[in-house]
């Protein structure tokens, strides 16, 4: 084999590795890119491309502190009912990024867009 | 021509590590301390994060149950109703957290006090009974520095109050003391990479990669979005504000951080103050003291503190650094 061969050999090798690894890498981020999770004591219970609803529609989540009611729209989730004392997850209203999370303390309930930001956490 | 071949050959090395990283991420969301704590742990060995999350969770709940003063059957509980005038023998832990909040007290000269909890049980803001108290009630705790009449045997491990009005409420350290404790507990599993949010307390541990620092927001007081970014690297990041828990009495609006001189919710201007430190449980307790204190002399405070920084953000919005703070800190 010439060397010119080997040099393209090798540079044809390179480039093929840079696109697989670009493939990987939007794979594993297209896993978690815009989903809302919805979490009771801690376990994901779904996981809502919200993007894909084409009809609203509702959940209802009931655990062993209590019940409630999860209304989903395209783009948006909040949580329209729920028999905690305080009501605070329902006057969080809709939800349509992943800077703010539903939370439902007495329910142990938590919603988040889970989506690729510039953020790796938020002091608040 | 050999020289090509091992500069490509170590370009193909790079990028096959990269392709196939053997980096895992292990993600824990807990309820404790009345908010939602999220471990996001990062490492080679699935076991190790597992377990290390384990541990912390375990961690937690036992410093939730001895430092939370509602439950009767609490440590905490039973040290605020009996330690006046007595000598009381308590957990290593619960006097560790006792300890550390009231070194921040004196640090502070009382901007931050732990001896408020009968004062901060009588507005109960946040909660559906929230009240404004009498003012001959208010004006018995205004100023009355209890934490100087906290005394500790560090021998026996016992606390005992000096003053009858002193009820220990170790809400604004505990949460960063836990903190603290799981960083450690990483250490021991030598997990160098983390993000640890405990209700908004932020512990970056580590950097997000060899590239880049971990990017952490400071939200804006007055809305949902960001209002600056802070670039982190093995450290604490803490943010006291007035929309975090409030309540609204006969149309006014009431925030839950008592100013000690006052009795009453501070009135120092500021709406958010985030300390940036390397203890967790120092940041949570310097961001309450210097909420309380105001922009002017929290920063003063915060520029004493070798190693801590701060970022205050007013009720107009305008934000001021720390000196530090503006290496690290992008305004959105």
């Amino acid at each position: 084999m010439s060397k010119k061969a080997i040099v393209v050999s090798a540079a044809v090798i390179v480039l093929i590795s840079v696109v697989l690894a670009a493939a990987a890498l939007m794979l594993t981020s297209a896993e978690t890119d815009g989903l809302a999770c919805v979490y009771s004591d801690g376990k994901k219970l779904y996981a809502i491309d919200l993007d894909t609803v084409s009809e609203p529609y509702s959940l209802t989540v009931e655990s062993a502190y209590g019940t409630n009611t999860i209304s989903v729209e395209q783009g948006r989730i909040c949580v329209s009912e729920a028999d905690c004392p305080d009501g605070t997850c329902v006057k969080t209203g809709w939800i349509s990024d992943g800077i703010i999370p539903i939370i439902c303390l007495p329910h142990r309930l938590e919603i988040k867009i889970e989506k690729q930001t510039e953020f790796d956490g938020v002091a608040q | 021509m050999k020289k090509i071949l091992c500069i490509l050959t170590a370009v193909l090395v790079m990028l096959s590590c990269c392709g196939c990283s053997s980096e895992k991420t292990m993600s824990r969301t807990l309820f404790v301390f009345d908010t939602v704590l999220t471990l996001t742990l990062y490492g080679d060995d699935e076991t190790s994060l597992e377990t290390a999350a384990d541990e912390i969770e375990k961690t937690v709940r036992e410093i939730h149950n001895c430092a939370s003063a509602h439950d009767p059957k609490n440590q905490l509980y039973m040290l605020n109703v009996s330690a006046y005038g007595n000598d009381v023998k308590i957990s290593d832990t619960l006097f560790e957290i006792i300890e550390q909040g009231l070194y921040y007290c004196e640090l502070t000269d009382g901007a931050f006090d732990i001896t408020l909890g009968k004062i901060i049980g009588e507005w109960a803001i946040g909660s559906p009974s929230a009240k404004i108290p009498d003012s001959s009630f208010i004006e018995k705790y205004s100023g009355f520095e209890g934490w100087k009449h906290v005394v500790l045997n560090h021998e026996n491990k016992t606390v005992r109050f000096e003053d009858e009005r002193i009820r220990l409420d170790l809400g604004g350290v505990a949460k960063g003391y836990a903190a603290e404790k799981a960083k450690e507990i990483l250490g021991k599993h030598s997990i160098t990479k983390a993000m640890l949010d405990f209700g908004g307390n932020i512990v970056a541990v580590g950097r997000k990669n060899a590239e880049k620092t971990w990017t952490v927001g400071v939200k804006n007081p007055s809305g949902n979005d960001m209002a600056a970014a802070v670039g982190c690297e093995n450290t604490a990041i803490v943010t006291s504000g007035n929309y975090e828990r409030y309540s609204e009495i006969d149309g006014a609006r009431y925030h839950h951080i008592l100013d000690p001189f006052t009795g009453r919710p501070s009135d120092s201007g500021v709406a958010s103050a985030t300390v940036i430190y390397g203890n967790s449980a120092a940041a949570d307790c310097l961001s309450t003291a210097v909420f309380v204190l105001g922009a002017e002399k929290g920063m003063a405070l915060i520029e004493s503190i070798d190693g801590a920084e701060a970022v205050f953000i007013d009720a107009n919005g305008n934000i001021t650094l720390s000196s530090g703070a503006e290496k690290i800190t992008e305004i959105l």
